[in-house]
């Protein structure tokens, strides 16, 4: 059996749409009940630059890989001889 | 957002006298379990990257690896970051007339309860644990007569001087609401009993 090897960023961007929607979740929670003060945006501001340079990272890291690959799994192993 | 002279029912007279949040220890050993799980599996990779270093040129384990790495690390970030917010959307503020608990529960659960100064008639506070005394924070326990019977005060630095602050506070706010429930009061009278009181 073999797969693309695209079919992992399918299952990386389930992942990230849950992710996603939980930093929605938690900006909101900063913007409403957070106080206005430096703090605050601060906070903010270093979580959003934090994640920002790990998709930076990943996209650098992923650039040179080829994801139309096909990689067999599962496969039979040819050397023995019962098979 | 709040800002900070925009409590909820807020009175023109009114003073805001302390912000009081959970000891900053409390929040550091939070980020501290975050920074384990952050560090705990860069060691177990560089190690494993030693002794396997055919994985980077794998077509298929290194773009696995990399893809875990950042779904891993982008959730232990965002867990650190909910860690921070659990910290310091909870607290609790004293004002010149009442004491308002803010406390987030979870994601969708956030409870914010008051209590008119007059109404408290008893304050304790609590310092229990080794840790809490070498950094002196601890627990205080507001006893009312309202609805919320008891108020307490998480964690927070300094308990005693909270203490002191909420016992003259309430002593403050009861001397004004006796003046207020007894106008016709001359004024010896009023002077003899603020000294008693």
């Amino acid at each position: 059996m073999s797969i693309f090897l695209y079919y992992l960023l399918f299952v990386y961007g389930a992942l990230m749409l849950v992710w996603f929607a939980l930093v929605l979740v938690a900006l909101y929670h900063m913007f409403h009940y957070g106080y206005k003060n430096f703090t605050t945006f601060f906070a903010i501001f270093l979580f959003l630059i934090v994640i920002l340079a790990l998709a930076y990272y990943t996209y650098i890291l992923l650039a040179p890989v080829d994801w139309t690959a096909e990689i067999k799994i599962f496969s039979r192993p040819t050397s023995n001889p019962m098979f | 957002m709040l800002s900070a002279y925009r409590l909820p029912n807020f009175s023109p007279n009114e003073k805001i006298i302390k912000i009081v949040r959970r000891d900053l220890i409390i929040l550091l050993g939070r980020l501290l379990y975050g920074a384990v799980l952050i560090v705990l599996p860069l060691v177990l990779l560089a190690l494993g990257l030693f002794y396997n270093p055919a994985w980077l040129s794998s077509p298929l384990i290194y773009p696995v690896l990399v893809l875990s790495a950042s779904v891993y690390f982008l959730f232990i970030w965002l867990f650190i970051f909910f860690q921070f917010i659990d910290y310091y959307l909870d607290l609790w503020i004293i004002t010149s007339e009442r004491i308002i608990d803010i406390q987030q529960y979870g994601f969708f659960s956030r409870v914010i309860a008051e209590q008119r100064l007059y109404r408290i008639q008893d304050v304790a506070s609590e310092t229990h644990g080794f840790w809490a005394t070498i950094f002196r924070y601890g627990e205080v326990y507001v006893q009312t007569a309202g609805e919320k019977q008891r108020f307490t005060f998480y964690q927070i630095p300094n308990p005693d001087d909270i203490r002191n602050t909420i016992i003259q506070l309430a002593e403050i706010s009861k001397k004004k609401q006796y003046k207020i429930a007894n106008p016709a009061v001359n004024a010896n009278l009023a002077s003899v009993l603020d000294q008693n009181l």
